[in-house]
């Protein structure tokens, strides 16, 4: 693959003056392509900022020499390298002054330059759409993909096609990444397709190819661990990572440790979590990546929480926390205030815990892409509030005591038996059951919601994912508010209700980690779209003994009124979820 | 089915197993006042499990298929009366709480009350009608005790519970659930509700025949009222209904 190479159409033209040919010496033009192909490499090795002096120390030579077409160049590689960091006005600003040139050339010499028109229009839309997609305008990325991927529009050189292959699927990482920074992965999907195809076919292992691979493989990588699909993350990781040791790019390397990482954590190997992040996480300090950053505060606060250290943990996350109010991103915000109030929960400072969810819905409700199921899981953490809260009242041994040290509280829970101890029949003991009552108003409509959509997702592998991420442990937490409430006809409907479906598959029934382990962590969205947009008729597959789609109401006794109908009315009056089908009731007793 | 007597209880035993716990409840329809729940939480469930896979003749790990076979006919549980009568008392310690065992001794009576049972995947192996009613068995203590130690920073093991068994007359008269009840599978109210095709012989007739074997009891007489497995009188009606004409 070529980029960067002698200049495309061979002929020069100035912008303000006519043609001098022989104007500029072969050796000058010579040394700054190669200058420029060493910013490249420094921008691939991720030292941007050694990149980007030495592209504006080229600035006043090409001008000396009156190269456009390298002064093309150099501004093409800054906006590459501005978008990598972040910094979205240099990013504007490089396409407006990629336009302007080439709006001259066009009005001017158009015919005698159309293959550099081509080539550099072709970069500019290349920053376009990266420049959307990180500004979190998907439409308009991809918009200005399409418009990218129209191969025929700037003119068709055969020299230019596999830069065009390049920036395409770049681009579409770009795309699909942004896409899955916004929980919209089912979106992403189709992107992701391409993606692969156009990595399967790369042929040369030159520096672009391995650069393409690498960013494509730990991208699609984090998507895979993002959506359950681990052992497809795998493979992509490792070979992304290889790739990247091999040509040293450090950067590259730590960002495939932290994608493996993250994996890691989901299946509960806390060894191998703490091991890679703590190999990343230098490197992605160094190159002051502040997402990644985050991630890794992020973890590394979730190894010390597993081996008892609260305080340690508080720390991590607080971090983590600070890092993502600089970027000002608010669904990566609400998360790790959710996860911190964790920290407030095990505490026993329900106040400070419900404060931060309180600031986590402010931030859904201003950030354009909320999802109901956001909402169910805020509602749910409020109501595992609640019942924390109650648990304390009813003399729970692990619950802390918020006037002692987290040290203090660490050490209680590490002896705690996981029993209540207090008496039946205090004043606590009822204020406790209140507070129980409070949290089953949370945790059943937002368990009945999620539960639902597992059953509307046709796909065996994809119901699976949505069950051990998403839908088990809120389902979980809601059985045990109803039986520490010791409601015993709640407990009898919602094991109705569960096993109204029958039981015939052992489907994996929870995360291997802890309800608290997962707050944080990005949930499945993903191939649920159907599932998650509407709640029609059941989809019912042919032969399936698994019925799918919301169940209708359900009638335990002869002559009773349907069960949890009022837990089924809130969840369609709060997440729009219409959790029972519209049908005629069905009848559960033998 | 002589379920639909007036006279006589139903009632219902379900399971929902939501991976950490599992939950159970039994009720009689028509008395949802009588009610009675308990969970099980999943290192005593793993236990359960545990001790009735040792029993099976299903391979472990690297075991051959004759090894199993001789394992549970040999070593297993049920090789003799006694360690049986263990099993099925620890199963019923395990699985069924004590307020499901008090409820299931006030409804022994006549007619006799109908069990239906609708297990989560996990228990599906559970031969419920054995289960032995225990008269004693470990304390609440020792019971958070060992589930506490079974949770650990590499998952959720088996619980190991302090089991005094040395005579296990002790803990257990061998009365056994089916002797409580009637013990019947419940069949899934999305099965009973699936909606189904009606189709008529005619239309059926030229598919694949249903062959079945129906070989002589040994040391029976054919026509005598056990002579064949079909010709189980309480099965006699079943089959002739359910020929096509």
């Amino acid at each position: 693959m070529r980029l960067i190479g002698s200049t495309p159409g061979g002929r020069r033209a100035s912008l303000t003056r006519l043609p001098h040919r022989g104007f500029w010496t072969y050796d000058a033009a010579v040394s700054i392509s190669d200058e420029l192909a060493r910013a490249r490499q420094l921008t691939y090795a991720a030292d941007e900022t050694s990149a980007r002096d030495l592209l504006l120390s080229l600035i006043p030579q090409i001008g000396q020499e009156d190269r456009d077409d390298l002064m093309l160049e150099v501004l093409a590689q800054l906006g590459e390298i501005y978008l990598a960091r972040g910094a979205n006005d240099g990013v504007q600003e490089s396409i407006q002054r990629i336009d302007d040139c080439l709006a001259i050339y066009t009005e001017v010499a158009a015919d005698a330059n159309a293959p550099m028109i081509c080539r550099y229009s072709r970069r500019a839309q290349f920053l376009r759409t990266g420049l959307a997609a990180a500004q979190g305008d998907h439409d308009g990325a991809a918009a200005a993909l399409e418009k990218l991927n129209d191969a025929t529009s700037d003119g068709d050189f055969a020299d230019l096609a596999d830069e065009h292959t390049y920036l395409r699927t770049l681009a579409q990482v770009l795309c699909a990444t942004a896409l899955c920074d916004d929980d919209l992965h089912t979106r992403s999907l189709p992107l992701w397709g391409q993606v692969l195809n156009a990595v399967d076919q790369s042929r040369d292992g030159g520096e672009f190819t391995d650069h393409l691979l690498v960013t494509a493989a730990t991208a699609y990588g984090r998507f895979c661990v993002e959506t359950g699909r681990l052992s497809e993350a795998e493979p992509w990781l490792r070979r992304a990572g290889a790739r990247a040791q091999q040509r040293g790019w450090e950067l590259a390397t730590a960002r495939t440790q932290l994608e493996r990482a993250a994996a890691c954590w989901s299946v509960g190997d806390h060894v191998s979590t703490e091991q890679l992040i703590s190999q990343a996480y230098p490197v992605i300090e160094r190159h002051a990546r502040v997402h990644d950053l985050a991630r890794c505060w992020l973890y590394l606060g979730f190894t010390r929480m597993a081996s008892g250290a609260l305080e340690a943990a508080d720390e991590c996350w607080e971090r983590a926390e600070q890092h993502w109010r600089d970027l000002g991103k608010p669904l990566h915000l609400h998360r790790i205030l959710l996860q911190r109030s964790w920290i407030s929960i095990f505490w026993s400072r329900f106040g400070d815990a419900v404060e931060l969810i309180a600031q986590a819905r402010e931030l859904l409700d201003s950030s354009p892409r909320s999802s109901w199921l956001q909402y169910a899981q805020l509602d749910n953490h409020l109501g595992t509030v609640w019942r924390a809260d109650a648990l304390a009242d009813l003399g729970f041994d692990s619950s802390g005591d918020p006037d002692e040290t987290l040290e203090e509280t660490e050490a209680r829970q590490a002896e705690g038996l996981g029993i209540l101890r207090g008496e039946v029949g205090t004043p606590e003991y009822w204020r406790g059951l209140t507070k129980l009552e409070q949290a089953a108003e949370l945790k059943i409509p937002a368990a009945l919601a999620v539960d639902s959509v597992r059953y509307s997702i046709a796909d065996a592998d994809a119901r699976s994912r949505w069950a051990t991420r998403i839908s088990a442990p809120i389902l979980a937490g809601a059985f045990a508010v109803a039986w520490e409430w010791e409601n015993t006809e709640l407990i009898s409907e919602l094991v109705e209700y569960h096993s109204a479906r029958g039981t015939f598959n052992a489907e994996p029934q929870r995360s291997p980690v802890g309800e608290w382990a997962s707050t944080a962590t990005a949930p499945v969205l993903i191939d649920t779209e159907e599932a998650l947009s509407a709640a029609g008729p059941p989809p019912q597959g042919a032969g399936s003994l698994t019925r799918l789609g919301p169940l209708p109401p359900l009638q335990m006794q002869p002559d009773a009124a349907p069960i949890m109908s009022h837990y089924r009315a809130l969840a369609l009056q709060r997440y729009g979820r219409d959790v029972t089908a519209a049908e005629p009731a069905w009848s559960t007793w033998p | 089915m002589a379920v639909s007597d007036p006279e006589r209880l139903t009632l219902v035993l379900r399971y929902a197993d939501v991976g950490i716990a599992t939950y159970a409840s039994l009720r009689i329809v028509g008395q949802p006042s009588r009610t009675v729940a308990w969970v099980i939480e999943e290192p005593i469930l793993l236990t359960a499990i545990e001790e009735l896979a040792n029993a099976l003749p299903e391979p472990h790990g690297t075991e051959s298929r004759r090894d199993a076979i001789e394992r549970a006919l040999t070593q297993g549980p049920w090789a003799t009366t006694e360690t049986e009568l263990t099993l099925a008392y620890i199963l019923g310690v395990l699985l069924i709480g004590s307020p499901g065992w008090q409820l299931l001794a006030e409804c022994t009576g006549s007619p006799r009350a109908v069990l239906f049972v609708s297990p989560s995947a996990r228990l599906a192996r559970v031969p419920w009608g054995l289960l032995a009613v225990p008269k004693s068995g470990p304390s609440k203590e020792e019971l958070v005790r060992a589930r506490q130690d079974a949770i650990t920073a590499s998952g959720r093991q088996a619980a190991r519970i302090p089991w005094q068994l040395t005579d296990i007359d002790e803990h257990t008269d061998g009365h056994r659930l089916m002797e409580l009840v009637d013990v019947l599978m419940a069949v899934p109210p999305n099965i009973v509700h699936t909606p189904r095709a009606a189709a008529g012989w005619d239309s059926r007739k030229e598919g694949p025949p249903l062959l079945v074997l129906d070989p002589r009891v040994p040391g029976q007489r054919p026509d005598s009222a056990l002579g064949r497995c079909s010709e189980d009188p309480r099965h006699k009606h079943n089959w002739r209904s359910t020929s096509p004409s």
